[in-house]
């Protein structure tokens, strides 16, 4: 379960490590699988990843409860830093994902083929996605943010954060359904 | 791999929550470890773990009000600076203001009366102790300029003990014939100037000289007080007697003497041959009119006569002239009336004083200094501090907008 809970307050963050490291612990595996969903390969993801919680650590005192939860905080941190590593990337001109990173194939067997069968298939949903639109999956699904949340990581309004999931959403359930 | 089971999403979007946990990646249990062990240090090197943040700490200053206390800081430099600099305001006294409160830290210390600033058309009187002094001499001490050539030399002083006194002026040679002259600035108060001046021609006439010229005015303090200018001539014997009876009068204080001398030997001993030489021609020709035995020779000698005649007179005069500027000496005696004012170490004193109103002045002065300080300060950085907003607002909408375009051309 997640820790979503969060003391009232103006500025929950400032000067308690210890409520930074519960932030950390509680967010840590959603911020890899919301970067890696951005960024397609796991070294760059790991970068990213510590880089978006050390930038939380060295800004934690500019969190202002007031101006939205936590969580939405530290993931439009990680979202700056996947989106500077995207426009690195593109000065730099390197592959979007190297072979060296490629995910490790999963250990094929005869009780997993039809899982793993189910599993390509969403992966072919996602990656046919926008990557706007998996961005949005991801901050949906991985992160758990609320609409509200959304808006503030995506900086669009509430309402237009929560058409743009629904119109994701779908597209991603008729991309899974669809016959191969 | 975690169960589908474990997303707390709603059931709208139930299905697509569990296809897509199905794809979801983990992190590797390295990089967790090492990213675990980089928190518990606060992302501090391996070899120097930062302190963590505890409650005993103390609480940082925020950045407004860190912001406020350099600007303050900064006020209160710059107004210790304002008020420290030359002529600043906390070294007046109780805001008086008025000159006769200032230390007087220049002019003659031996004078005990201020020196307030005149016209200048009072004939004699300065705005300064020095200001009646000759070309060359200088203010605030003795100087004597060496005779060129051993013609004229000249002894001034305006300060110092030996004002009383006879200065020298310079070295002369034994049967010299020197025209000497004196000049002294007298200082008087209490609408003293008729007495000053009495007791001038008294002395005077107890030196058997006379008064040439004088000139003796009244005045109100209000209108810069009286003043008086005397010429005098003194037998040359008694010019230092003189001088120094002058020098100590009663009533008056010497705040300038100037004594001079022109060596005129050498025009002494010229006017003395033409006379010689006049005399000479003089008795030549008498004898020649005695030996002359036409009337053509008996005209032109008498002719030659009256020349020599009126030659002989006008060295005769000239000489006559110079003796009469060696015996005697003129002396110049300039009386000024200044009211009194304080000690220096008096009105020191009093400036020092503490008084609730003095206090009271110095703290308003040094709040208003203040105000206007941030005032200033508060002009440039208010357009200033607009600008660098709009500019860090642009910049971070632009890096904002390069950052989407990133994503987009992910796709």
């Amino acid at each position: 379960m997640r820790l979503r809970h969060a003391p009232a307050g103006g500025r929950e963050l400032e000067g308690s490590f210890e409520r930074f490291e519960a932030l950390y612990r509680s967010s840590r595996d959603d911020v890899y699988a919301y970067v890696i969903t951005l960024l397609g390969d796991r070294a760059s993801a790991e970068d990213v990843t510590a880089l978006a919680f050390e930038r939380a650590y060295a800004r934690r005192h500019s969190f202002d409860r007031r101006r939205g939860d936590e969580r939405a905080w530290l993931f439009g941190i990680a979202r700056n830093a996947a989106l500077d590593e995207l426009r690195r990337r593109r000065r730099s001109a390197t592959l979007l994902v190297e072979p060296a990173n490629l995910p490790e194939a999963p250990q094929r067997s005869a009780d997993d083929d039809e899982l793993e069968l189910r599993r390509a298939a969403v992966r072919a949903a996602l990656t046919a996605l926008a990557p706007r639109e998996r961005e949005l999956i991801a901050l949906k699904f991985h992160a758990g943010l609320t609409n509200g949340e959304l808006a503030s990581v995506l900086g669009v309004s509430e309402s237009n954060a929560g058409t743009m999931l629904h119109r994701a959403v779908q597209k991603l359930r008729r991309a899974v359904n669809a016959p191969v | 791999m975690p169960p589908f089971e474990e997303s707390p999403l709603a059931d709208e979007h139930s299905d697509v929550a569990l296809l897509v946990a199905a794809v979801r990646e983990w992190p590797r249990e390295e990089f967790a470890r090492e990213l675990d062990a980089r928190v518990a240090r606060a992302f501090a090197p391996p070899s120097r773990p930062r302190r963590r943040a505890t409650g005993l700490s103390l609480p940082r200053l925020p950045r407004w009000a860190a912001g406020a206390f350099v600007a303050l800081a900064s006020a209160v430099v710059a107004a210790v600076i304002v008020l420290g600099g030359p002529g600043g305001g906390l070294r007046a006294t109780g805001g008086g203001g008025g000159a006769a409160r200032v230390q007087a830290t220049s002019g003659p210390a031996v004078l005990l009366h201020a020196s307030p600033a005149h016209g200048g058309s009072r004939p004699g009187a300065g705005s300064s102790p020095a200001g009646a002094l000759p070309a060359g001499a200088s203010a605030g001490g003795a100087s004597i300029n060496a005779p060129a050539a051993g013609a004229a030399s000249s002894a001034t002083s305006a300060t110092g003990a030996q004002l009383g006194a006879a200065l020298p002026a310079g070295p002369v040679a034994p049967g010299a014939k020197q025209i000497r002259s004196a000049q002294i600035s007298l200082r008087t108060a209490d609408a003293r100037v008729d007495q000053v001046a009495q007791e001038t021609f008294e002395v005077v006439s107890a030196e058997h000289g006379t008064v040439i010229s004088s000139q003796i005015t009244q005045a109100t303090p209000a209108a810069g007080g009286g003043y008086a200018s005397i010429s005098l001539s003194v037998p040359t014997a008694n010019l230092e007697a003189t001088m120094a009876q002058l020098s100590r009068l009663r009533y008056a204080t010497v705040s300038s003497r100037s004594d001079s001398s022109q060596n005129v030997s050498d025009a002494y001993s010229a006017d003395r041959r033409r006379l010689a030489d006049a005399e000479a021609l003089r008795l030549t020709l008498l004898r020649q009119l005695q030996q002359a035995s036409t009337q053509t020779a008996i005209d032109s000698i008498q002719a030659q006569l009256k020349l020599a005649e009126a030659q002989l007179t006008r060295s005769q005069t000239a000489l006559a002239r110079l003796d009469r500027q060696i015996s005697t000496s003129e002396v110049n005696v300039s009386i000024n009336e200044f009211p009194p004012v304080y000690f220096p170490v008096v009105a020191n004193r009093a400036s020092t004083g503490f008084t609730l109103a003095r206090a009271g002045h110095d703290a308003l002065r040094v709040l208003v200094v203040s105000a206007g300080i941030g005032l200033v300060a508060l002009a440039v950085m208010v357009p200033l501090g607009l600008v660098l907003a709009l500019v860090a607002w642009l910049w971070a909408w632009l890096r904002q907008r390069r950052r989407e375009r990133a994503l987009d051309a992910g796709a």
